[in-house]
C-alpha cells in the first residue's frame, strides 16, 4: 500500500489522535498545511509549544491560566461573595460569554461518573472546602451539566453542604432553550422546566 | 448506557434492546440543546426508540422515555452500583444479538435500586441470573470431579465448578467456599426477584458471595470494570 513521505506520515499520525478527527481529515489538514505560507505553519508551531509551556491551572479555582491565578481570580471587581462550581475550565468561558456573571469560579476538573471511573476523590472538593474556609462567601452556585453525572455531582456536594446552614446554595435553572417548540421538547425536559417554574406576578 | 461524541454536534449511544441486544446507534444533532434528543440519551434512560437503517450505524429517529429511575440517579451510591450493572452488562453482552432476558434482568435490576433496595444480594442474583443466560453459570452444586453433592469446598472460577473438601482444589486459583455461600447460591439461582426484598447476608457472607462471583466473573471478561474502582473507594 503507498505511504507518504515520513515526515507526512507522521503529523497525520499525531493530528489522528485529536478528537473527532478521523484519517481524511487528518491528511487533508497536513495537506493544507504543507501547502500553507511558511509563516502561517510557524504560527502554529509555536502556539501548540507555548500552549503547553505556558499554561497551568490556577491555583485557586483551577482555570486555565498563564500566570499563578487566572484573571477571574485575579481581578478585583468580581464579587467575592459568589462562586460558581462548574465541572470543567471550559465551562468558565460559556459562563463568561453570557455577561451575567460577576463572582468567580471553582473548577471540578471533572465530574461524578463511576463508568469512567470518576469518583468524588478525583475531583477538586477539598480544595473547594478549603475556600468555604478562607473566603467569605455567602453563596455557591452549582453549576455543573443537566447530565447524570452533572446531577450527581451537583446531589453530592449538596449534600457535603447541608452542614453549612449559612451558606446559600443554588443550582442552575433546568428547562427549556430558548427558541425552542413546547410541542417537541422531551418530556424530562419539559417535566424539569415546570418543576422549575418562577413567579411572575 | 454510554454515550460519546461523534464529529460536532452528533454523538454515539449505547444502547441495549431486547430484540437487537447490545448496539451503538448514532443520535444526529444531540448536542445541540434544542435536539429532541439532548435530554433523553442519558445513561439510566429506559427508551421507547425508533431507529432508521444506517449504513454503518443506525440514527435513532424518534425516542420517549418509559422510565428514568430518578432515585437511583440521586443517590450516588445507588448510581455507582446502577453504573455497576449497566458496565456489566455492557462488557458481558456481544452487539447485535438479541437479549430479552438479559434486558429485561437490568430493567429489574435498575428498579429495584431505585426503589431502595438493598444493593448486596441484589447485585449477586443479578450476576448470578445474567450468567445463567449466557451460558457461564457457576455451578455450585455437584462436585467437579466425583459428582457427588457438595456441602462445602472449592471453587474454581477457570472450571465454574466447585469441588468437594476430599477432592480438594483441583485447580490453581480456586477459591475456598463455605457451606452458607454453597447453600446461598443454590437459593439465590431459585429465587425471583421478589423474594430477595428484605433479605440481608452477614457481612462475611456477603463478602464471600462478591469474591467468588467477581472471581468466576474475572475469569470469563478479564478487562477490569471501571466502576467497581469507584463503589470501592465509596465503601472504603
Amino acid at each position: 500500500m503507498y505511504e507518504y513521505p515520513e515526515p507526512i506520515e507522521r503529523l497525520v499520525e499525531a493530528l489522528l489522535k485529536l478528537p473527532t478527527v478521523g484519517p481524511k481529515t487528518a491528511s487533508r489538514l497536513a495537506f493544507h498545511l504543507l501547502k500553507a505560507p511558511l509563516e502561517d505553519v510557524e504560527d502554529l508551531s509555536r502556539a501548540l509549544n507555548e500552549l503547553r509551556s505556558r499554561m497551568r491551572s490556577c491555583e485557586r479555582c483551577g482555570n486555565y491560566s498563564d500566570q499563578p491565578e487566572c484573571s477571574v481570580c485575579r481581578d478585583p471587581r468580581r464579587d467575592p461573595a459568589l462562586l460558581c462550581v462548574v465541572g470543567e475550565a471550559r465551562d468558565i468561558a460559556a459562563l463568561e460569554r453570557t455577561g451575567e456573571f460577576r463572582g468567580r469560579y471553582h473548577v471540578l476538573g471533572g465530574l461524578i461518573s463511576p463508568m469512567d471511573g470518576i469518583g468524588p476523590d478525583q475531583l477538586a472538593i477539598t480544595s473547594l472546602f478549603e475556600r468555604l474556609e478562607t473566603e467569605p462567601l455567602e453563596e455557591l452556585i452549582l453549576a455543573t451539566n443537566p447530565t447524570v453525572s452533572g446531577e450527581a455531582t451537583a446531589l453530592y456536594l449538596q449534600r457535603l453542604l447541608v452542614a453549612r446552614p449559612q451558606l446559600k446554595v443554588t443550582r442552575l435553572a433546568q428547562g427549556l432553550p430558548m427558541g425552542a417548540d413546547l410541542e417537541y421538547a422531551d418530556e424530562l425536559t419539559l417535566g424539569r422546566a415546570l418543576q422549575g417554574r418562577s413567579r411572575i406576578s | 448506557m454510554r454515550r460519546r461524541p461523534l464529529g460536532e454536534a452528533d454523538e454515539i449511544v449505547t444502547c441495549l434492546s431486547p430484540e437487537q441486544g447490545k448496539l451503538d446507534a448514532v443520535a444526529k444533532g444531540s448536542r445541540r440543546s434544542q435536539s429532541r434528543l439532548v435530554g433523553l440519551l442519558e445513561p439510566f434512560t429506559y427508551l421507547h426508540a425508533q431507529l432508521a437503517r444506517g449504513k454503518t450505524l443506525d440514527p435513532i429517529t424518534q425516542a420517549r422515555p418509559v422510565k428514568t429511575f430518578p432515585a437511583l440517579r440521586a443517590d450516588l451510591e445507588r448510581l455507582a452500583y446502577g453504573s455497576y450493572l449497566l458496565e456489566l452488562w455492557s462488557s458481558c453482552l456481544p452487539f447485535r444479538e438479541p437479549a430479552p432476558r438479559a434486558f429485561s434482568l437490568l430493567v429489574q435490576g435498575l428498579d429495584a435500586l431505585d426503589r431502595g433496595w438493598s444493593p448486596t444480594l441484589l447485585c449477586r442474583w443479578l450476576e448470578l441470573h445474567l450468567l445463567d443466560e449466557l451460558g457461564y453459570a457457576p455451578d455450585f452444586s455437584e462436585c467437579l470431579s466425583c459428582g457427588n453433592l457438595v456441602k462445602q469446598g472449592w471453587f474454581s472460577p477457570a472450571a465454574g465448578q466447585i469441588a468437594c473438601r476430599g477432592c480438594g482444589p483441583s485447580a490453581p486459583g480456586a477459591l475456598p467456599v463455605s457451606p452458607r455461600a454453597v447453600s446461598a447460591f443454590r437459593h439465590l439461582r431459585r429465587m425471583a426477584l421478589s423474594e430477595l426484598q428484605g433479605r440481608a447476608p452477614t457481612p462475611e457472607l456477603a463478602a464471600e458471595l462478591q469474591g467468588l462471583l467477581r472471581a468466576h466473573l474475572a475469569h470469563h471478561w478479564p478487562h477490569s470494570l471501571r466502576s467497581l474502582k469507584v463503589l470501592e473507594s465509596l465503601a472504603g
